[in-house]
């Protein structure tokens, strides 16, 4: 069932393209987090795609070359920490300063952040514009013989 | 060999049919993977293999084509009515040559443009259809 096959890629990406605006939103709330999950300061998370089923079994591939069902879609192969080095900046009164007054904060750049999230939005809209002709394409087909 | 339902532009309007909703798939995992790296971009043609179809299908010419009846006359090099129809069950190729430096082939633009064309191709080819349907519909009510 094409049509249907194509609401579910378009799904896909709706659902990936939200990840990365939250991972974004975690990583411009964190931009001042001195103690991360590690102790030190939190690190820049990134969000890693792929082709969904690029790597699949024999025994799908020729099932799906049976219903002539293309493969599509996008996963989320993981969150990923960039491991950049930390900003270091000077603030004696930090209560994280080292000995020298010296405090480490988070590798974030806001204009790294805010690019990364208007790029989401623009593949998440772009996705949702694909998804409502998808749809007027299996409305059209429903239409056929009526009236 | 068609029948009253059973027409060589019935069968190739289901081709037609079925061939953009393919390609209208292929447009849907191109625009998910618009931002994977090293994605390479799917395209689905079918015009040709239908064209073709449907020229075994009807014999000779199909209907409203122009036809030389005499060698002075000039060659016609204008496609067949058919040729801007889409059919058959449609190849799946995929684009490599990438401009992007993560790789991807996927161009927003012209992924959008080809959507809206899959679209009103659609919809013109399932009014056709509902025409014909209505058309033999008023015949059976008398």
């Amino acid at each position: 069932m094409g049509l249907i096959q194509s609401l579910r890629v378009s799904a896909s990406s709706l659902a990936a393209q939200r990840l990365r605006m939250d991972v974004v939103a975690n990583n411009v709330a964190n931009m001042n987090t001195t103690q991360g999950a590690d102790g030190g300061p939190y690190q820049r998370q990134s969000v890693m795609f792929a082709e969904a089923g690029r790597e699949v079994p024999f025994r799908d591939v020729l099932g799906r070359a049976r219903d002539q069902q293309a493969p599509g879609g996008v996963v989320v192969t993981g969150i990923h920490e960039d491991n950049a080095a930390p900003r270091r900046v000077h603030d004696p009164s930090h209560p994280d300063a080292d000995a020298e007054g010296y405090v480490l904060l988070p590798n974030i750049d806001v204009v790294t952040e805010m690019t990364d999230l208007v790029g989401a939005s623009r593949a998440y809209e772009a996705s949702v514009t694909v998804l409502n002709a998808t749809k007027s394409l299996a409305m059209s087909a429903l239409g056929i013989g009526r009236g | 060999m068609s029948t009253l339902f059973d027409t060589t532009a019935m069968r190739a309007a289901k081709a037609a049919l079925t061939g953009l909703s393919r390609r209208q798939e292929a447009i849907s995992a191109n625009v998910a993977n618009i931002d994977t790296p090293g994605y390479a971009r799917r395209a689905v043609t079918f015009e040709g293999a239908l064209e073709a179809e449907v020229r075994r299908a009807g014999g000779a010419a199909t209907p409203g084509e122009l036809v030389r009846t005499n060698g002075a006359h000039l060659v016609h090099r204008g496609g067949s009515q058919l040729s801007g129809m889409t059919g058959a069950s449609g190849d799946v190729t995929r684009d490599v040559v990438s401009t992007r430096n993560d790789g991807n082939t996927v161009s927003v633009d012209e992924e959008m443009l080809l959507m809206v064309e899959t679209q009103l191709r659609y919809q013109a080819l399932t009014q056709s259809v509902g025409r014909r349907l209505s058309t033999l519909r008023s015949v059976i009510r008398g």
